[in-house]
C-alpha cells in the first residue's frame, strides 16, 4: 500500500492525474499545498475514490479559504499526515 | 513482491526544464553505483527526453539525454516509457532512442507497486 | 520508525520547505526518529546563510538549524546541486578561489550517495518538491 502525495491542483497540471493513473486498489492519496484547490472541481476523478483513500490537508485548505468545502472526515492535519505515511509502506510525491 | 535493492527513478519534466532531467539521471546513476537495480520510467513531458537527435548547446550544462549505451555503462538496463503518454503526443515507439520498453497502464501500476524505493522527479 | 525528508523546493519560492518543516516536527512529536533532511534540486537554497527574509517572516534557515540543534537531525545538502546554484562552504570556496562562502554548519555538503543510503536505511523517505 502506497501513499501518494500531490501538491499541484488537478486543474493546473498533470501531477494529480499521473498519481491517479498509478494508484493501486489499496493506495491512499493526500492533497497538500496547491493540490487542495481540487475541492473546487467536484467533477474531478479523484473524488470517486472511497472516502478512506483520499485526504485533504487542513492547513492548506485554511490558507486558501477553502476549509468549509471539505467534510471534516476528509481533512487531515499534519499529525494524521505523518500517521498515514507511517502505515503506508512508501510515500510517493507528485509535483 | 518488492525486491529490497530496486530503485525506480521517474522522470516527468520536459528535458529542457531546469535541471530536472540531469538531477534525476544523477540520482539514478549514483543509485546504480550503490548496487541498486535501477529502472528509469519516463512519464508525461518526461517522454520528450527519449527523442533522438536533440542538439547539445555547446558550453552550456545541458541535460545529458539518456541513451541505452550511456546508461548501460552505469548498469541501468531498464528504460521504460508510458505508452499512453507517447500516444498523447503522437510519437511512435520507433521514433525514440533504442532500447525503450513501452508500458501499458497496468504495467505502470505494477512498476510502482513493485519498487522498493521510488524517486519521483 | 526512522524517517528522512527530501526537500527539492527553495525557500520563499516554493511551499515545499514550509510543508517539510511542519512534517518534520510532527514526525518528531510522534516519537519517530528523523535522521536527516536532504536538500536537492532547488532545495539547496535552504542552506544559504545569505537569504534574508523580510521582517516578521519565518527565517527558514534558523528553523532548520533549530531542528538540528534540538533533535540532532542532519542537514545534508547535495554538493553538485549546490555548486551549480552558487552555494559553497568554506572548503569549496577555498578550492575555487572564491572570496566568500554561504554554507555553514550544521548544513553539510555531501554527495548524492548519502540520499541513496538514507532511502535504504530509513523506513520512510518523504519528498517535498516545488
Amino acid at each position: 500500500m502506497l501513499l501518494h502525495i500531490v501538491n499541484r491542483a488537478p486543474q493546473f497540471g498533470e501531477a494529480a492525474s499521473q498519481a491517479l493513473r498509478v494508484m493501486g486498489p489499496e493506495d491512499k492519496l493526500v492533497l497538500i499545498e496547491d493540490a487542495v484547490i481540487a475541492v473546487l472541481d467536484q467533477a474531478w476523478q479523484g473524488w470517486t475514490l472511497a472516502a478512506e483513500r483520499i485526504f485533504v490537508m487542513e492547513e492548506d485548505l485554511e490558507a486558501r479559504g477553502l476549509l468549509a468545502l471539505v467534510a471534516p472526515e476528509q481533512r487531515v492535519n499534519v499529525n494524521t499526515f505523518v500517521k498515514l505515511s507511517a502505515c503506508c509502506q512508501q510515500a510517493i510525491s507528485w509535483h | 513482491m518488492s525486491q529490497k535493492d530496486t530503485l525506480l527513478v521517474v522522470i516527468r519534466q520536459a528535458p529542457q526544464s531546469g535541471h530536472w532531467l540531469q538531477e534525476a539521471l544523477d540520482a539514478a546513476m549514483v543509485g546504480a553505483a550503490f548496487g541498486k537495480t535501477v529502472s528509469l520510467l519516463f512519464m508525461g513531458q518526461g517522454v520528450l527526453a527519449l527523442l533522438p537527435g536533440q542538439a547539445q548547446e555547446p558550453g552550456s550544462e545541458k541535460p545529458r539525454l539518456p541513451t541505452q549505451e550511456t546508461l548501460a555503462m552505469y548498469d541501468i538496463q531498464h528504460l521504460c516509457v508510458a505508452a499512453n503518454d507517447l500516444h498523447a503526443i503522437s510519437v511512435k515507439a520507433d521514433d525514440l532512442v533504442k532500447g525503450i520498453t513501452l508500458l501499458d497502464e497496468e504495467q505502470m501500476l505494477d512498476c510502482f507497486a513493485d519498487a522498493a524505493n521510488v524517486l519521483n522527479f | 520508525m526512522r524517517y528522512a525528508l527530501l526537500v527539492m523546493g527553495a525557500p520563499y519560492v516554493s511551499q515545499a520547505p514550509h510543508s517539510a518543516l511542519r512534517f518534520a516536527h510532527a514526525v518528531i512529536g510522534q516519537g519517530y526518529d528523523l535522521e536527516s533532511v536532504f536538500f536537492y534540486h532547488e532545495g539547496v537554497h535552504n542552506a544559504s546563510s545569505l537569504v534574508t527574509p523580510a521582517q516578521g517572516t519565518t527565517c527558514l534557515r534558523s528553523a532548520w538549524k533549530a531542528l538540528h540543534q534540538q533533535y540532532n537531525v542532519n542537514l545534508d545538502v547535495c554538493i553538485a546541486a549546490a555548486l551549480r546554484r552558487g552555494l559553497v562552504d568554506l572548503a569549496e570556496a577555498n578550492r575555487h578561489g572564491y572570496s566568500a562562502y554561504n554554507v555553514e554548519p550544521p548544513f553539510e555538503l555531501t554527495g548524492l550517495g548519502q540520499l541513496i543510503a538514507l532511502q535504504q536505511r530509513c523506513d520512510r523517505l518523504i519528498t517535498f518538491a516545488p
